[in-house]
């Protein structure tokens, strides 16, 4: 039990990369491409996973949206991590006044529901891919910060950095060479939850009709549709659910068995 | 000859660590009569804090006894149920450790918890309970008995935290007193004054000690008979003064001569 | 003399109560004044709680005195980050888990430039084999070593950077008794070859009377008392050196 998750959260998420990597060449049908005589079919040889209530082949818009999703979760992540590990890294090691002002920022930050913050500023900007992207990343760093600047509180007390002090190490070396690498693995560990919480927001967003807009699809808009179909197509709200859930669970995997590896 | 109070017989305790076994203890005899001091001395990673909580199976989770019999009074500790073993540890063999204060309980006072033991032992509460603990306290010299019993232990000292410990040791006045390392989280002076107030206590309650040690110098001040341990083996047994006279075994030998140069003044 | 405390001390503000109002100050050193001698070994005992890691930490420069200052000889000392160097009890955190022995010990080679990139492996090996470790560790991170083993390789990181002084704060009595003196001997053996000087620290009186030359006793923060080894150990003034003395080489059988 205890080797089971790392692998198995990698070989899910490999093979959505690779899906998302390869859609173009794998995917059945345009994404976009409408075919009014197969309208709300359902699942069949010709549509593996059956077509929506515009004739538009499931499967296909399902390859597509795992490239979207997967990318707003991962660069979404990548953003609030870089952000986290700087102002988190920053506030632990100098202290002091700066270490206020950057925690009381956390502070304010935390004290906003994420979520309405984000509606907010969705309905002032235009809602596009990028624009997600980097709003999810500006709004979801305070916990990497929070974490980095523990750990680098805690390690900077240990003696190899007083060692390094005493060797004449400069500042820029001893955070980058000493206290990050030692304080990365519960950042990993983090960040990979940070990710299927980021696909989550999306398909939340996406839902509420200002995530990703129509007709790129995405897990959540795919569902929104489906919202109308529901009573008679439940492949269109079943397949892109479990595709969502076999991601966040494919994530979660991943962060627990990095969790137990990196100690 | 008088049989001993506690008698091993090739006692084994094996680890599990990540998968792979690792033989901590491997086949140890060894016998402590009754009154008697015995020292079981050591380097660390050799197997002496472990064989002594394999006596009465206080050992982690990962850690099983693979063979062997431990003879208390005759009767085989290794057989008996966790049950039975509760009646023994604390009443008839009392341990204490190395680092006392995280031994107590941070969250009840000392009178608390030396009420507690007394209740397991002894049955008795209230008042009555009051009035022992403040007599065990006055045991092991304790001045102000009355401000220990209302403390924390993190508010004491860590030699008054190991006072305590004996204290609610000698609350079920054992006939053993297993001592792992009681004095080596503490300064020599409060070294000194422990290891004096153990030895007080001794001739008092004619408990028998097994004192586990990796200082020789204390070996030497109070142990009758010394066991040499290394590498999960007793490799040498001998009374006190003729083991500093004439060690057999090499690392006896590397020992002593360790001893010699940096043990003691 | 290459080193000298004048009139260190060190204080610890608590701040105690709901708003921080009431205010406990912790005097950790206090006042204290010495000189080390070049190339001879100054040791300083005391129990836990005496002072002793903060002075060590002082002179090493991690922390700032209250008040006082530590001067320096220039003749020997230049560069202090480079000429001072320091030894701690715990080995293992003494080293960064995610460093193999190679780069730890490459580090302060790099730092201060001392050598060219391609001399560089050369001059790990040679530290090795100074402080009596074996080639095949190169690759290990210190999991993967022996207490001993890892308090050589941070005194071959100390001495990577050929310093004149050594402060060595209790650097064995985290170790095996037959380790300790393994090391005390290669501290004995480090200093006559490299003419080093050493500030050694140390709760066990045994041990520094194996080392040292002078001896200053301190407690509560303060010493209580100097001078050299022999004087100390004979006849000793203070009756808190006394106490130490008796209780470290009591003989007295309590069976």
């Amino acid at each position: 039990m205890r080797d089971f998750y790392l692998p198995a959260g990698l070989v899910i998420i490999s093979f959505l990369a690779v899906v998302a990597l390869l859609a173009p060449l794998i995917s059945p049908y345009e994404p976009t491409v409408m075919d009014n005589a197969q309208l709300l079919s359902p699942p069949s040889r010709q549509h593996l996973l059956g077509t929506d209530s515009l004739g538009r082949d499931l499967l296909s818009r399902l390859i597509w949206g795992t490239r979207i999703s997967l990318s707003i979760g991962i660069i979404a992540v990548g953003i609030s991590t870089v952000i986290g590990i700087f102002l988190g890294s920053v506030a632990g090691f100098y202290g002091g006044r700066l270490d206020s002002l950057i925690m009381r920022l956390v502070d304010i930050m935390l004290c906003f529901p994420t979520f309405f913050l984000i509606l907010a500023v969705v309905s002032v900007l235009e809602p596009s891919l990028y624009n997600i992207m980097i709003i999810i990343g500006l709004t979801s760093w305070m916990s990497a910060a929070r974490l980095v600047r523990s750990e680098i509180l805690s390690l900077k007390e240990r003696q190899f950095i007083q060692a390094a002090v005493a060797l004449g190490a400069s500042q820029l070396r001893i955070i980058f060479r000493h206290l990050l690498p030692n304080a990365l693995a519960p950042v990993l560990v983090h960040a990979t939850l940070g990710i299927a919480s980021a696909i989550l927001l999306e398909s939340g967003l996406s839902f509420l009709g200002l995530g990703v807009q129509p007709p790129t699809p995405s897990w959540g808009n795919i569902l929104i549709e489906a919202k109308s179909t529901l009573g008679v197509a439940w492949w269109i709200t079943v397949f892109p659910g479990l595709a969502i859930l076999v991601t966040i669970l494919g994530f979660y995997f991943i962060a627990e068995g990095l969790k137990k590896k990196l100690g | 000859m008088q049989r001993p109070l506690l008698e091993v017989k090739d006692l084994a305790v094996d680890f599990i660590v990540s998968g792979q076994k690792i033989e901590a203890v491997k086949k140890i005899s060894f016998s402590v009569f009754a009154q008697e001091t015995v020292v079981i001395a050591g380097e660390s990673g050799s197997g002496k804090t472990v064989s002594c909580l394999a006596l009465t199976k206080l050992l982690p989770a990962n850690a099983h006894i693979r063979c062997g019999e431990v003879l208390f009074r005759g009767r085989n500790l290794v057989s008996f149920s966790e049950q039975a073993l509760q009646a023994i540890r604390g009443s008839k063999i009392a341990y204490c450790f190395q680092e006392p204060t995280s031994y107590l309980n941070p969250v009840y006072t000392i009178e608390e918890q030396i009420k507690e033991v007394l209740w397991f032992c002894q049955h008795i509460k209230g008042k009555q309970a009051r009035n022992y603990a403040i007599h065990l306290l006055e045991q092991v010299k304790i001045k102000e008995p009355l401000r220990v019993l209302t403390s924390y232990p993190h508010q004491l000292s860590g030699g008054m935290n190991q006072r305590v410990f004996l204290a609610m040791g000698l609350a079920g006045r054992p006939e053993l007193f297993i001592a792992d390392e009681p004095t080596t989280a503490l300064d020599v002076t409060i070294e000194q004054e422990i290891l004096k107030l153990l030895m007080d206590l001794k001739k008092e309650y004619n408990f028998a000690l097994l004192f586990i040690t990796h200082n020789l110098a204390i070996a030497r001040k109070i142990a009758q008979r010394v066991y040499i341990m290394h590498q999960g083996l007793i490799v040498e047994e001998k009374k006190t003064e003729e083991l500093f006279s004439n060690p057999e075994h090499q690392h006896a030998k590397e020992l002593i001569a360790a001893y010699e140069k940096i043990g003691k003044i | 003399m290459i080193i000298q405390a004048d009139n260190i001390s060190k204080v610890y503000t608590l701040e105690r109560g709901i708003l921080g109002s009431k205010k406990i100050t912790i005097q950790a050193i206090d006042k204290v004044s010495f000189i080390v001698k070049e190339f001879t070994t100054l040791g300083i005992v005391g129990e836990s709680g005496s002072g002793k890691t903060t002075l060590a930490k002082i002179i090493a420069r991690l922390l700032e005195p209250t008040s006082g200052c530590i001067k320096v000889n220039p003749v020997y000392i230049q560069d202090f980050r480079k000429d001072v160097q320091i030894i701690f009890q715990n080995p293992l955190s003494s080293l960064n888990p995610k460093m193999r022995v190679c780069d730890t010990l490459r580090e302060p080679l790099l730092i201060h430039r001392l050598v060219k990139r391609n001399e560089e492996e050369e001059k790990v090996l040679e530290l090795l084999k100074l402080v009596g470790l074996e080639n095949n560790l190169f690759y290990r991170y210190p999991h993967q070593l022996s207490g001993g083993q890892r308090q050589r390789v941070c005194i071959a990181r100390a001495l990577a950077v050929e310093p004149k002084v050594l402060i060595l704060d209790e650097p064995i009595s985290s170790l095996d008794l037959t380790v300790q003196v393994k090391m005390l001997d290669l501290f004995v053996q480090l200093k006559e070859k490299l003419r080093l000087t050493y500030l050694f620290i140390s709760h066990n009186l045994a041990v520094i009377k194996y080392v040292a030359d002078s001896v200053i006793v301190m407690k509560e923060g303060r010493i209580v008392e100097e001078g050299n080894l022999k004087d100390i150990f004979e006849h000793p003034q203070e009756t808190y050196t006394k106490n130490l003395i008796a209780c470290a080489g009591c003989k007295e059988l309590m069976k």
